[in-house]
Order: C-alpha cells, then sequence, then structure tokens
C-alpha cells in the first residue's frame, strides 16, 4: 500500500509534536504549574498534566488523519 | 465467602477463557480470515502489554510514595507515538522488510547480522526480564494472598507481613505451564502469533476496565466526588519541592526507550504489526489508553492513604479499597484486572525472549557443534521448539529466584524502573543504527557490553546484596572510595537511579560513537546500513544486486525443509520456480532467490543464524563492493540531484520574476513613447490639415499654424532623439570620449546658456560658492547636457513667486559635486523613488504649463552613471529641490 502523497508542513508538524510534548512536560516549564493552587477544588498540576496529555492526544489524532 | 480455593477456581476458569480465545484467533488466522485480528484497535490493545501489574497495582503505589512521579512512565511512551512518524514509522517498516522476529534480531541484522551481538541483545534480555519478571510474580502473588484472606475480618490481614514464596513458587509454576502452552504450540514462519494477540487484546480490555471501575467505585462510591477525594491529599504529596528535577526527566526518558526497546513492546508493535495503517491509530490511541489507565490513578492512591490504615500496602490500594468498602465482587473484578495485566506482560515476554534465545543462543551453539548437519526434516523445528519451551521455564525461575533473593522488598515501581534502565541500554545502537550511516559492529558491542556492565553493577547488583554487599555500596569495591556503586567516581549526591542511567547510557552512547567511528565497516555491514538508514529510499532486493552466491538447488532444498517443514518449503520453492518462468518445480538457485530464502529462513531463526546456515550450503559467496558503494552512492546522489533542481527551479523562478519585470517595463514605455508621439503628431495633423482644406486662411493665421507645426516636430525630433540617446545609454553603446577635463567649465558655460532661458522670465540664477582647479574623467559636452538639463528643470518648474536657482560647487571626500538647488515645489517623498525613471515627470509639471517627456533625469542618471559618478537627490531640502552631480576626482 503507497502512502498517500503528504504534504511537508504536515510530517514536519508530526515530527515536532514530541518536541513541543516535552518542552511542556519538562521543567523549566511544568515548574510554573507546580505551584500550590487549586482550580475548581483540583489542584493546578494535575489539570495541567492530564490537559497537556489530552491535547497531544487530540492533535496527533488529527496528524494522523490528515498524514 | 472469598477463599484462597474460590481465587483459585476463577482465576482458572479465566484462563480458559483466555485459551479459547487464542483458539478461535488462530483459527481464524489459519484459513485465512484475519478480520478483526489485524484491525488497528486490537493491534493498540496489544500494545498496551507494556502496561503489566507495576502499572495495575504499582502507579498508585507509586503515586501514594512520590505524587506525580508515575506519570512519566505513560508520558515517554505518549510521546514516542505521538511522533510515531520519526521513529516507529521507520522500525515497522524495516521489520517487515527484512522479516525481523525480535530486537535482537533486529540490532543484529543491522550490523551485519553479526551473532554475537544477538546473543549479547539476548543475554541483557534475560537479565532485564529477571527483575521484571519478578515484579509480576510479587504483585501477583500479594494480590492472592490479600484477596484471598480468609477469615471474620478480611482487613484484619492488612498489611501483609511478606509475600509468601511457597505459594509464589506454585504461582510460577503456573505461569510457566501457561506461557509454554499459549507461546510455543507453533512456529511461524513469520513469528506472528494472532491467537495470542487476540488474547492479551481481551486482557488489555479486563485490565483497563478494573482500573476504570475501581477509580469510579473510589471517587464516587467512598470518595464523594473529585472535589472531596483532592481534599485529603496529603499537601506534599503533589507539591513536593523537587518534584520536577532529574528524576522526573530520567523516569521519562526511560519509559521513552522502554516502549521501543523492551523486548515484548518490539515484539507487539513491530512483529506483530501487519500494516501502517495500525500505527496511524495507535499514534493516538495508545496514548489515549494510556490517559485512562492513569486517569483514576491519584484519586485511589489519596483515598487508600486517607482511609486504610497506617501502614498499609499502596501497591494494593486497588484491591484493598474496594474490599475495605465492602465490595467483593469489584474487589474480585480488581484481583482479574490485576492477573490480566501480570499474565499478558509475562506471556508476550516469554514468547518474545524465548525467540530470542533460541534463534540468538541455542541456534548458533547448535551449528558450531553440528548438531544440525545431520539432522533429519523437521529437526531444526523440533530443536527450535523444546529450547524455547525450555527457556521459558528457565526465564520464569530466573525471575522466581529474583523474587526470592532481591533483599528488601522493595516498592513495584523502584523494580520496574530497575528493568527499563536495563532495555535502554539498547537505545544508542537501536536509534543510532536507523538514522547513522558509519554506526557499525563494534561501537554496538563495545557500547552495549559497557552500558549493561554499569548497569548492573550501579543498579540491578546492590538490589541483590550479596554480589555487591551494602558493605561494597557503602564503601567501593576493593575498599576504593570512587568505586561505590551509587557514587561512582565521586559522583556523589544523585538519586541512584539518575547516577545509574547517566553512567550507563553515557559511557554507552560514547563508545558507540568513538569505535563506530574509529572501525572501518565490513562489507556486509556496509550493506545492511544503506538497506536500514535508507529503507524509504532504497530498493528492497538490494541485497541480491550486491550479494554474488552460487549453491546447489537441492541443498537448499534440504536446508528450506528442515527449518520451514516439508509442505511451506515446497511451497516456497515451486512459487519462486513459477516466478521465473522455467516450467518446472525447481528453481534456478540465482542470487535473488538464495537471498528471498535467507530472507524467509531468518523469520524463523533470526537474520544471524540464517545466514550461518545458507553459509554452509552456499560454496562460492561475494560482496560487490562496486555494486555496494553505486547503491549507496545512488541514494546520496537522489538526494544531492533532488538539492539541485531545487536550487535550479528557484533560479529559474527568480529569471522569470526578473524577465516578467522587464517585459511589463518594456509594455510600459512603449506605451509612454507612443502616448507623447501623439500629442505633437496630432496638432502636427489637425493643423496642416486645415491649412488644406482652408484655402482662404488668413495669411497671419496660416503663419501661426506653420510655426506650430514647425514647433511641434521640432518637440517631436527632441523626443526621439532623446529616446535614441536613452537607448544607447542604456545599451551602454553611446560614445562618449572620455578625456580629462575641468568641469567648472563645462558648469560656467551651461550657467551661461540658462541665462539665456532665464531672461526671458523672472527667475534669479545664481552662482555661489565654487571651487577651482579640479579634474575629472568625463566628456565635456555630455557633462555640459547634464547640468543644463537640471538648471532648466530648475528655471522651468519653478512656481515660487520669488523664483531663484542656486549652483554651488565642492570637493567631498575626494568627489567634486555640484549641488543644483532651486525653491519650486520641489519633489514630492513618494516620487523620489521614481524620479530618475523613464517617462517620470515631477508633480510640479502639473502646476506649470512647462512640456517635456520625462526622458532629461534619466538620461542625466544614465550618463553619469556612464562616467562612473552619480546623480542623486540630496536629502532634507526644506523647500524645493536640490539635486547632487557627483563625480570621481582624478588629479589632485
Amino acid at each position: 500500500m503507497k502512502p498517500p502523497p503528504t504534504s511537508g508542513r504536515l510530517r514536519d508538524a508530526a515530527a515536532l509534536l514530541p518536541v513541543l510534548g516535552v518542552a511542556l512536560l519538562m521543567p523549566p516549564v511544568i515548574r510554573i504549574f507546580a505551584a500550590d493552587v487549586e482550580f475548581a477544588g483540583l489542584p493546578l498540576i494535575v489539570i495541567y498534566v492530564f490537559g497537556v496529555w489530552l491535547g497531544l492526544i487530540a492533535a496527533a489524532a488529527l496528524l494522523a488523519r490528515r498524514l | 465467602m472469598r477463599s484462597a480455593n474460590l481465587v483459585l477456581a476463577i482465576a482458572l476458569i479465566y484462563v480458559a477463557v483466555l485459551f479459547a480465545l487464542a483458539y478461535v484467533g488462530d483459527r481464524r488466522a489459519r484459513s485465512g480470515r484475519l478480520g478483526w485480528l489485524q484491525s488497528p484497535l486490537v493491534y493498540t490493545l496489544s500494545i498496551s502489554v507494556y502496561c503489566s501489574s507495576w502499572t495495575f497495582y504499582g502507579a498508585v503505589g507509586s503515586a501514594a510514595r512520590s505524587g506525580l512521579e508515575f506519570a512519566t512512565i505513560y508520558l515517554g511512551p505518549t510521546l514516542i507515538f505521538a511522533g510515531w512518524w520519526l521513529l516507529l514509522r521507520k522500525l515497522v517498516r524495516i521489520g517487515h522488510l527484512h522479516g525481523i522476529t525480535s530486537i535482537a534480531d533486529m540490532i543484529s541484522s543491522r550490523y551485519g547480522k553479526s551473532a554475537p551481538l544477538a546473543a549479547l541483545v539476548t543475554l541483557i534480555s534475560v537479565v532485564v526480564s529477571m527483575p521484571y519478571i519478578a515484579l509480576q510474580l510479587k504483585a501477583i502473588t500479594t494480590s492472592f494472598q490479600v484477596v484471598g484472606n480468609a477469615g471474620p475480618d478480611p482487613l484484619a490481614g492488612l498489611p501483609i507481613a511478606g509475600p509468601d514464596f511457597r505459594l509464589g513458587f506454585w504461582i510460577t509454576v503456573g505461569l510457566a505451564i501457561f506461557s509454554v502452552l499459549f507461546g510455543t504450540r507453533n512456529i511461524d514462519a513469520k513469528e506472528q502469533h494472532p491467537g495470542v494477540v487476540a488474547a492479551i487484546a481481551f486482557e488489555a480490555v479486563v485490565k483497563l476496565a478494573a482500573l476504570v471501575v475501581v477509580g469510579v467505585l473510589v471517587v464516587w462510591g467512598i470518595g464523594g466526588g473529585p472535589t472531596a477525594i483532592f481534599a485529603h491529599a496529603p499537601p506534599e504529596l503533589l507539591h513536593a519541592p523537587d518534584a520536577f528535577g532529574s528524576r522526573w526527566i530520567t523516569t521519562t526518558f526511560l519509559a521513552a526507550a522502554a516502549i521501543v526497546c523492551l523486548p515484548r513492546e518490539f515484539h507487539v508493535i513491530v512483529v506483530e504489526s501487519s500494516d501502517e495503517r495500525q500505527q496511524r491509530t495507535a499514534s493516538w490511541l495508545f496514548p489515549l489508553y494510556l490517559f485512562l489507565t492513569c486517569l483514576f490513578i491519584v484519586p485511589i492512591a489519596i483515598a487508600g492513604i486517607a482511609f486504610l490504615p497506617a501502614g498499609s500496602n499502596p501497591d494494593m490500594f486497588v484491591l484493598t479499597l474496594p474490599m475495605w468498602a465492602g465490595h467483593d465482587a469489584v474487589a474480585m473484578f480488581a484481583f482479574l484486572g490485576g492477573f490480566s495485566s501480570a499474565t499478558s506482560m509475562v506471556i508476550v515476554s516469554c514468547i518474545a525472549i524465548s525467540t530470542m534465545v533460541s534463534n540468538h543462543i541455542v541456534m548458533p551453539i547448535a551449528l558450531q557443534l553440528n548438531w544440525v548437519r545431520e539432522s533429519v526434516s523437521g529437526e531444526i523445528r523440533g530443536l527450535l521448539m523444546s529450547s524455547r519451551r525450555i527457556s521459558i521455564c528457565v526465564l520464569l525461575m530466573l525471575g522466581f529466584l529474583y523474587f526470592r533473593l532481591s533483599g528488601s522488598p522493595g516498592a513495584l515501581a523502584s523494580i520496574g524502573l530497575i528493568a527499563f534502565a536495563g532495555v535502554a541500554q539498547f537505545l544508542p545502537s537501536l536509534v543510532g543504527g536507523l538514522f547513522w550511516r558509519h554506526a557499525n559492529v563494534g561501537g554496538a558491542l563495545v557500547g552495549l557490553a559497557a552500558g549493561a556492565g554499569l548497569w548492573a553493577y550501579t543498579l540491578l547488583l546492590p538490589n541483590f546484596g550479596f554480589i555487591v554487599t551494602p558493605d561494597v555500596v557503602e564503601s567501593g569495591l576493593f575498599g576504593l572510595a570512587w568505586l561505590r556503586p551509587q557514587a561512582l567516581f565521586g559522583l556523589n549526591g544523585m538519586d541512584p537511579l539518575v547516577h545509574s542511567v547517566f553512567w550507563s547510557l553515557g559511557v554507552n552512547t560514547f563508545l558507540f560513537a568513538a569505535v563506530s567511528l574509529a572501525r572501518e565497516p565490513r562489507p556486509l555491514e556496509r550493506l545492511q546500513s544503506t538497506l536500514f538508514v535508507d529503507v524509504f529510499r532504497a530498493p528492497a532486493d538490494t541485497a541480491s544486486i550486491v550479494m554474488r552466491r552460487t549453491a546447489p538447488v537441492q541443498e537448499l532444498s534440504v536446508l528450506a525443509q528442515r527449518i520451514l517443514g516439508e509442505y511451506e518449503a515446497r511451497e516456497f520453492f515451486r512459487q519462486a520456480a513459477s516466478a521465473q518462468n522455467l516450467g518446472v518445480d525447481t528453481p534456478i538457485a540465482d542470487d535473488t532467490f538464495i537471498t528471498q530464502l535467507e530472507r524467509k529462513l531468518a523469520g524463523s531463526v533470526g537474520a544471524a543464524s540464517a545466514r550461518a546456515l545458507v553459509s554452509q550450503v552456499v560454496t562460492v559467496e561475494t560482496i560487490s563492493l562496486d555494486e555496494l558503494m553505486k547503491i549507496a552512492d545512488e541514494t546520496q546522489r537522489v538526494r544531492a540531484y533532488s538539492q539541485e533542481l531545487e536550487e535550479k527551479s528557484r533560479q529559474l523562478g527568480e529569471a522569470v520574476e526578473r524577465l516578467k519585470q522587464l517585459d511589463s517595463q518594456k509594455d510600459e514605455f512603449l506605451s509612454q513613447v507612443s502616448h507623447e508621439v501623439r500629442t505633437p503628431m496630432a496638432s502636427i495633423r489637425s493643423f496642416s490639415e486645415i491649412l488644406r482644406h482652408t484655402p482662404d486662411l488668413k495669411p497671419e493665421k496660416a503663419a501661426r499654424f506653420v510655426r506650430i507645426i514647425n514647433e511641434e516636430s521640432e518637440r517631436l525630433t527632441r523626443l526621439l532623439d532623446s529616446t535614441l540617446d536613452l537607448n544607447m545609454l542604456e545599451r551602454g553603446e553611446a560614445p562618449v570620449d572620455v578625456t580629462l577635463i575641468d568641469p567648472e567649465v563645462a558648469l560656467e558655460n551651461s550657467i551661461r546658456v540658462c541665462q539665456g532661458l532665464v531672461a526671458t522670465t523672472k527667475v534669479r540664477l545664481s552662482s555661489g560658492e565654487r571651487v577651482a582647479g579640479v579634474t575629472v574623467r568625463a566628456n565635456a559636452d555630455r557633462i555640459a547636457q547634464v547640468f543644463i538639463n537640471l538648471i532648466s528643470n530648475a528655471i522651468k518648474y519653478n512656481t515660487s513667486p520669488r523664483p531663484q536657482v542656486h549652483v554651488t560647487s565642492r570637493i567631498h571626500e575626494g568627489t567634486y559635486e555640484v549641488l543644483i538647488s532651486d525653491n519650486g515645489p520641489g519633489i514630492r517623498p513618494e516620487e523620489r523613488e521614481r524620479i530618475f525613471s523613464k517617462f517620470v515627470r515631477g508633480w510640479a509639471h502639473t502646476q506649470t504649463g512647462a512640456s517635456g517627456a520625462g526622458l532629461g533625469l534619466t538620461i542625466s542618471w544614465q550618463i553619469l552613471r556612464h562616467l562612473g559618478g552619480s546623480l542623486t537627490l540630496a536629502e532634507g531640502s526644506d523647500s524645493g529641490a536640490c539635486f547632487r552631480v557627483a563625480l570621481p576626482v582624478t588629479a589632485p
């Protein structure tokens, strides 16, 4: 099965997605959200980590559909 | 109602269900109706064999001990899958093209089908699997004890003092039987196990469902909603000061490495995959599975700390919380979930590692000792099968030994991380081999051996306590302080895991790169390197072009029958023969055929052993270095060529742009010239017509018309002269005799000529400061033409009530400059850019009636350009315009 022709921009985006994930989930960025703050009764850091995670999944799903 | 027997019965029923599923799966696969077995969903679920009981029980334990750190184990794989396009796609494509059977096969194939390398990778995998399998045994044993804890108050037995090793032993025996039955029922030519995949996909659903059910029960049944649960969280749990330091980075990295380097993960991701569509879906579906798995971990951990008696084992919260709340059914379901996660891990690990042991350790030894040379058809298959069965039993026993011997009880997660750090040693050779052409077998061997050694010394052995005793940990090997396993070379104050990963992977990577650079690769290594690195570019059958081999077809047939079995071997030969269009059942053993056969055999016994086997039969073998270089060059050349093409097309694009611009300039020029010509022509025509058709015209009127006709034709002549002049100047054909002249003389003459113009107007033409004795290289007439043009423009277009034109000259930084300024309407800022262009006239001409074609300034500008000088508009003049003529001074 030959893969359909893919635009260069999409391929670059696919390659850069994990880089973005690393930047968001590693110090120093993650330390910004480690503050002892609550948001709607939940700790900010929990919301942040799981939020970024869900964002990565959504982005990967979008890219997988179009790549 | 719970008793150990009931639990045992339920576990056995569950196992029977799994067998039924595997049986159905294999039946469907054999009849060619793969269907849903190859769906991306089943593929993704099978990858989740990653979530072993470390995840099911250990993640909550980890969360209860060190907060969010547990999440890194799942964030690492999320990052790798989100970036599947980079790494996984290439890995799977190579796996398919080369019939890769395991990670050891992958690494050894890349480095010239090296048998020693395959054996080393296998050995490391076996050692690494010890703590990992021990972890599963510990989890199953403990969960069995907890859930089967009969008595009036089940919680009285919590926390359990320690694992029951007798129970652990029998569980190990049970798992061994289970894995042997499951994993070695048949040797497939492609080393795929559709039945097993179906069973572990089912187990993946069970474990996720169990974790979610427990989570929902804890959050809404026990805790009273998420907010209430988080209100119970100890403050230091989620906000430890050093939560996001080096350990966070290290565990994420290890998890990312493990998802490709763990033998069982490599097996399900690469070996069991069937097409690229599967990875496309898994790239987001697998991270989603991990996300859902982790969603309830923190609430369960908090609830366990808050509600269960102090000192309870946090690794068992998933089980003990439902029991504490009196939900026996949920507890039982949780037990099954944990059982699923452990069994699926053990089965797939056993399949993957026993394949490696039989292909890369047993087979080479058998070949060396000539066990198989004399053997009859099918004997090799038998040898492989029994060696796999034995190695599964040995693996599980080793795991049990580790479980029994590792002194400290240790959390599940910390045992798992030891295994992760071990498999991460494969990363440099694996990834380096995929992207770095010059990586070679020397670097891979030395790097792997050194990295694994350091890992064992700094992380694995301190856990046992009998080779590296607490004494050695305290004061170093042989009492040498710089050899302390957790502060190697005096690097102390680090977390032991981070310390070990730093040294082992650092030294591993360094040696891998350094030895690779120092050593020239052998021809076969170079061929494999090209095939792997350029997998998306090089043709798949490159190997047969490069390798020239001859072998008696009869012996090849015997070999194939021994390994593939009679039926499959005959089928393979028949297909090859019909592809060669011979009309007989025996193919010619040409290079292509031998290469195909070797690849087919590699699917059963691994590339290194397949090569060794084929080499026994092959009589002559040469690797054509020339061809190899040609192929390597080809890909290089294609790349260079495409770059060249890109550059060329870019240049072409630019040239086209320039031509278009020139073309439109030419059109503009033509239309302007015709426009300029039309006006005088029209008046000439109309007046001559009047003269012709009106014989009784008054003589004075007729004289005026003739004068107009004369003036207009003169203007026409001037226009055409200017156009010709400009044309010649632009093409550099204007005859300009350049001599040494005094420009002041020309300037003086020009001013005098213009005085005549001034006489009829009220303009005051004045001359200011002037220099004397300047010599420039120029043509006196041309220079005068420029001066007259500039001065007459200044006079013609001056609308000031008291018009003035002022001329000065000076020497400025070795340049002779003439400034001609006026107090007229000036040049608007938006005109400054274009004022020297053809047919452009300043807005001032609309203020006066003065005529002009708009070529004077262009001609002047061209003249000065030819003479090496310049004509510019001086900046910042308040009112009016100031033109500056500049010419380089020749003599001082």
